[in-house]
């Protein structure tokens, strides 16, 4: 049996390199200098081994402000948004009211939506209504994703049976109460799910917070890391560095939340 | 280092006081006080921390000759988004800088409709308000960002193209350290490439950047006396310069007198300095720091520039290539002071020395190339050599670069047509052609 | 790459309204109150924004002043822009390439990775999503470097293999689109997997001891019991894809920047350089009206198709 699963493991330790080569490239190049970190044949090992990369983005660049807009931002978007998909799924799963259907159609056509195309009526509503700054409108476009709605709202018809929710009605639970004691508890793996791509759409965006943020100091990661990297000048070493850094914290959440992302998305959206 | 003498400080009082009114008169209606003394803070966007370092070092001499206490907030983001940036905030109608760089490439998309007039200050009154001034700047120069004879920014640099080579390879190869043309000098490529397997040519195939691969063949063709555009913004590239050009740099791919790579800042090129694949090249004369000293600081010494081969045909010894402008927005509270502080650090003897020994960039004011101080600076990376001097010599052929709001879309298709023409798969003369037919097809969509 | 599949909600609906335990709720309001949230905030910053892009498609604006009205022009001109034709063409590719090839691949390497009593399975899937979270400059930086003609390591090591490695990847027009499409599966394939390994452990386990008592095959094992099992994951993933790349952007425009010779130009690609890089944003909102009903239409025809219902519970 083990015999058998020697080509298995090869093909996956194969695709492991295959995914994980670029960032372990990435990784070694951050502790070369800068005259290294293009040498042919690759050097696994950096040789010499040098931390100064590191060193001059942290005291050079505003890095760790960068770092801490990005995560703080992603972080409240994640939870704003979670927390409005679970309302609205609740809403599309177990009501029925008037106006249902054309309420889910019209959500349902913003999935193909390109950004571009919203960018500056949004940035130009933002900024009138007096909504335009950074902490509060960086947040803005991640807030209200249909995709999470879709989501939450399969999750919920699948997963929360209609006659506890009657049962505690009749007990007069109020509807909001039914929801915060109920069904949220019963939403956790989708949830976490959601939480993780949300996570990265914020975290990873980079037109919008271009657009918006104007202080060099609320820069987000890669708004800041681009900064490093503009016409002539390449500063490669830095960049390596930070996107090395950057990484951290997506993939701490992944690990922290990998389970509830394996049921949210089986139970969820998924299951039939 | 050089103190501006009396005249220059009471000249450009004279700019203040005409900028001053200038600007009243435009924020007449609007709610903006403009300010006239003081304490100010200016932001300023750019896309190089080097133009930062250069407007903080400028402040004192700015305070000393206006009515201002200057202060700098600065914003950083890459060239184009810095416009993408600017005109955003402009439609919404709050924090548009105060002074903004647009690197050259950027720029034609300001000359998009009525953006730059509605938007940026007209630099022609101030400029004009100093005595001599307009005359003493170069008119190459100012070209690329003007528009209907009105100056929207300045220039940071009159960004020559030369010759940079590898002296000690020269040395050891026996090759003449200097050639009349090149056509005398692609054949000699071609024999070094066969014996050495080394280039004195590059492209650029840099595909995700179509400015860059369109460099390449700019910087000859203008060496050549062609042109993307005319003053006019009417497209003139179909033109037996650009023929000639085009033919040079793909017979040269061929015998190996050429070599392109990927991308002339990066990781390639890096590669190529590195092992002797690249032992000499045309560029502009910021690439010493940003291709040479960024990339192969070990071959300090080393390296040495010249003046570039002339071709036979005609034009001239030198192209222009890159650049950035600075210029202000204008019916802002700042815009005055905006302005005094740029023409009194950017344009001033000082200043512009300043930009040289600061940053490399060179005057755009013809009297500064004759300063003592500049005329006995050496280079280190390129073993001592007294390269303003050759600047300076090479002054008189800078030929003018006008843009046009379509510039893009010229060289989106230029790009892909010329990677065509490299690669064999048509004649220059098609890949001209064709480039003329797509840039009509698109040009005014 | 968002979407969702609907179809069993709706009969899971049904049938609890058949139960008769989904009765009319005696709190008319209360949905309302659950989907203003989201309505609020979708009305404010995208429904508003949508409608100024559509208005936008029928005037001439150069990205600042008063935009001109000229009808329908910017569609007549679209109609006849190669440009756009071939950003249509491109970015069908991208999509047959995400449906065909990283769905299937994603699939396979979840079945592999179901299989039972595989160790650190923990350890293969952390792995194989982290592509996914890299900063797309450092892929674009690592793949250009990959790809390089003269220096890339693909070529090397083609050359040591082979003995010839001149390939250009990113500047031929058709290598080129190649080379996103091994990105696309690069960067894409194991975020799937994580989708379809969720399907393939939701299986119950005894339609598989059923299919080994009867001694059915491995393959007939996959095309019996485990793609019919996984119907609805696959319908959601397929759409999920094919949404998300007919909006590719980041991809070509990192590692080609569209070319060479617009090869690579995607549709997302082509809307951002109109409105950004030549301040034609009546032209780019037209492009992207247009872009969204192909893609809504076919969305909806990819939801009939896959016969996972409509898009209403």
């Amino acid at each position: 049996m083990t015999r058998a699963r020697i080509p298995l493991y090869g093909v996956l330790v194969l695709l492991l390199l295959a995914f994980l080569a670029p960032l372990l490239w990435a990784l070694s190049g951050s502790f070369k200098p800068r005259g290294d970190i293009f040498g042919y044949p690759p050097q696994p090992i950096p040789d010499p081994f040098t931390l100064d990369n590191y060193q001059r983005l942290f005291s050079g660049q505003p890095f760790w402000r960068w770092f801490l807009m990005s995560t703080v931002v992603a972080l409240v978007a994640t939870t704003v948004s979670v927390f409005v998909c679970a309302l609205a799924g609740y809403g599309f799963a177990k009501f029925r009211f008037a106006g249902k259907k054309l309420l889910f159609g019209v959500m349902f056509s913003s999935l193909s939506i390109p950004f571009a195309v919203i960018l500056v009526p949004l940035f130009v509503i933002l900024v009138k209504t007096g909504l335009g700054s950074p902490w509060f409108a960086l947040i803005v476009p991640w807030v209200a994703p249909a995709f999470g709605i879709f989501m939450m709202q399969q999750y919920i018809v699948q997963s929360v049976p209609d006659s506890v929710l009657e049962a505690a009605r009749i007990d007069g639970a109020s509807e909001f109460g039914i929801f915060r004691t109920i069904v949220l508890p019963l939403l956790r793996p989708s949830l976490g799910a959601l939480a993780v791509w949300q996570f990265l759409q914020s975290y990873n965006s980079f037109l919008w917070p271009l657009v918006l943020v104007s202080d060099s100091s609320q820069y987000t990661l890669p708004l800041g890391l681009q900064t490093l990297f503009v016409s002539e000048q390449r500063q490669y070493d830095l960049v390596l560095a930070g996107a090395v850094i950057a990484v951290v914290p997506a993939v701490a959440l992944f690990v922290l939340l990998r389970k509830q992302l394996l049921e949210g998305l089986s139970t969820g959206a998924v299951k039939g | 280092m050089f103190t501006a003498p009396p005249t220059r400080r009471t000249l450009l009082r004279g700019a203040l006081g005409l900028g001053t009114a200038a600007a009243l008169t435009a924020c007449g209606g609007g709610s903006t006080t403009a300010r006239t003394s003081g304490d100010v803070t200016l932001s300023l966007w750019t896309h190089d921390p080097g133009y930062e370092t250069f407007f903080r070092k400028g402040i004192p001499e700015a305070d000393r000759l206006t009515d201002f206490r200057y202060h700098l907030d600065v914003t950083r983001a890459g060239p184009a988004d810095l416009v993408t940036k600017l005109l955003a905030q402009a439609v919404a109608g709050r924090g548009t800088p105060d002074t903004i760089g647009f690197e050259i490439g950027s720029f034609p998309r300001m000359l998009r409709g009525d953006i730059a007039p509605r938007l940026l200050r007209d630099l022609t009154p101030d400029l004009a308000a100093v005595p001599g001034l307009k005359d003493d700047l170069l008119p190459a120069r100012l070209a690329p960002f003007g528009k209907d004879g009105k100056v929207y920014a300045l220039d940071s640099d009159t960004p020559m193209v030369v010759y940079y080579y590898r002296d000690d390879l020269f040395t050891r190869w026996k090759l003449p350290k200097s050639t009349a043309t090149w056509e005398e000098f692609a054949e000699l490529g071609a024999r070094v490439h066969r014996d050495h397997g080394a280039s004195l040519c590059v492209v650029s195939t840099a595909g995700s950047d179509p400015g860059q691969i369109v460099q390449s063949f700019q910087m000859l063709l203008y060496q050549r006396g062609g042109a993307f555009f005319d003053a006019d913004q009417n497209l003139v590239l179909d033109s037996p310069e650009a023929e000639e050009t085009l033919r040079f740099l793909c017979e040269g791919l061929r015998t190996g007198f050429v070599i392109d790579i990927s991308d002339y800042y990066g990781a390639a090129m890096q590669a190529a300095l590195k092992s002797g694949k690249v032992v000499g090249l045309p560029m502009a004369i910021w690439y010493k720091n940003y291709g040479l000293i960024a990339n192969v600081p070990e071959q300090k010494g080393r390296w040495r520039v010249r003046a570039l081969p002339r071709f036979t045909e005609g034009g001239g010894v030198t192209a222009a290539l890159g650049g950035t402008g600075f210029g202000v927005v204008k019916d802002k509270a700042n815009t005055v002071a905006a302005t005094d502080f740029l023409l009194n650090t950017w344009l001033t003897h000082d200043g512009q020395v300043r930009r040289f020994t600061e940053t490399g960039y060179l005057p755009t004011r013809r009297s500064v190339y004759t300063d003592p101080g500049l005329n006995a600076t050496t280079d280190d990376f390129c073993g001592g050599q007294h390269l303003f001097r050759l600047y300076r010599s090479l002054l008189p052929d800078v030929p003018a670069f006008y843009q046009s709001p379509d510039q893009s879309i010229l060289f989106d298709v230029l790009a892909g047509n010329l990677l065509r023409a490299y690669r064999g798969d048509v004649t220059p003369r098609q890949a001209l052609k064709q480039t003329a037919a797509d840039y009509r097809d698109q040009a005014g969509r | 790459m968002t979407t969702a599949i609907a179809g069993p909600t709706r009969t899971a609906d049904e049938r609890t309204t058949a139960d008769g335990t989904a009765r009319r709720p005696r709190r008319p309001w209360a949905p309302y109150l659950f989907i203003s949230p989201f309505y609020l905030l979708y009305v404010l910053f995208m429904l508003v924004p949508v409608a100024v892009s559509v208005w936008l498609s029928l005037t001439e604006w150069v990205g600042l002043g008063t935009p001109h009205w000229v009808g329908l022009r910017n569609y007549r001109l679209l109609a006849t822009d190669i440009s756009f034709h071939r950003a249509l063409g491109n970015t069908a590719v991208f999509v047959l390439v995400a449906v065909c090839v990283v769905v299937p691949l994603a699939l396979l390497i979840a079945q592999a990775l179901n299989t039972r009593g595989l160790r650190a399975r923990d350890l293969w899937r952390t792995a194989y999503f982290v592509p996914i979270v890299v900063s797309p400059i450092l892929v674009a930086l690592i793949f250009g470097l990959l790809f390089d003609r003269q220096f890339g390591l693909v070529n090397s090591v083609l050359r040591a293999l082979f003995g010839t490695g001149g390939v250009d990847w990113l500047g031929d027009p058709s290598l080129a689109k190649v080379s996103i499409a091994l990105v696309m599966l690069w960067r894409w394939t194991g975020y799937l997997t994580v989708f379809f390994l969720a399907g393939l452990q939701n299986v119950p386990r005894e339609l598989y001891e059923a299919a080994a008592i009867d001694g059915t095959g491995r393959l007939r094992t996959f095309t019996t019991v485990t793609l019919p099992a996984l119907k609805p994951v696959t319908a959601f993933v397929v759409v999920t894809s094919f949404i998300g790349a007919a909006q590719i952007f980041e991809e070509p425009y990192l590692l080609t920047g569209g070319g060479p010779a617009e090869s690579t130009l995607s549709v997302t690609m082509f809307i951002y350089r109109a409105a950004f890089q030549r301040q034609q944003f009546g032209y780019a909102a037209a492009a992207a009206v247009v872009l969204f009903v192909l893609v809504f239409g076919l969305s909806q025809l990819f939801n009939r198709l896959l016969g996972i219902g409509r898009a209403t519970s």
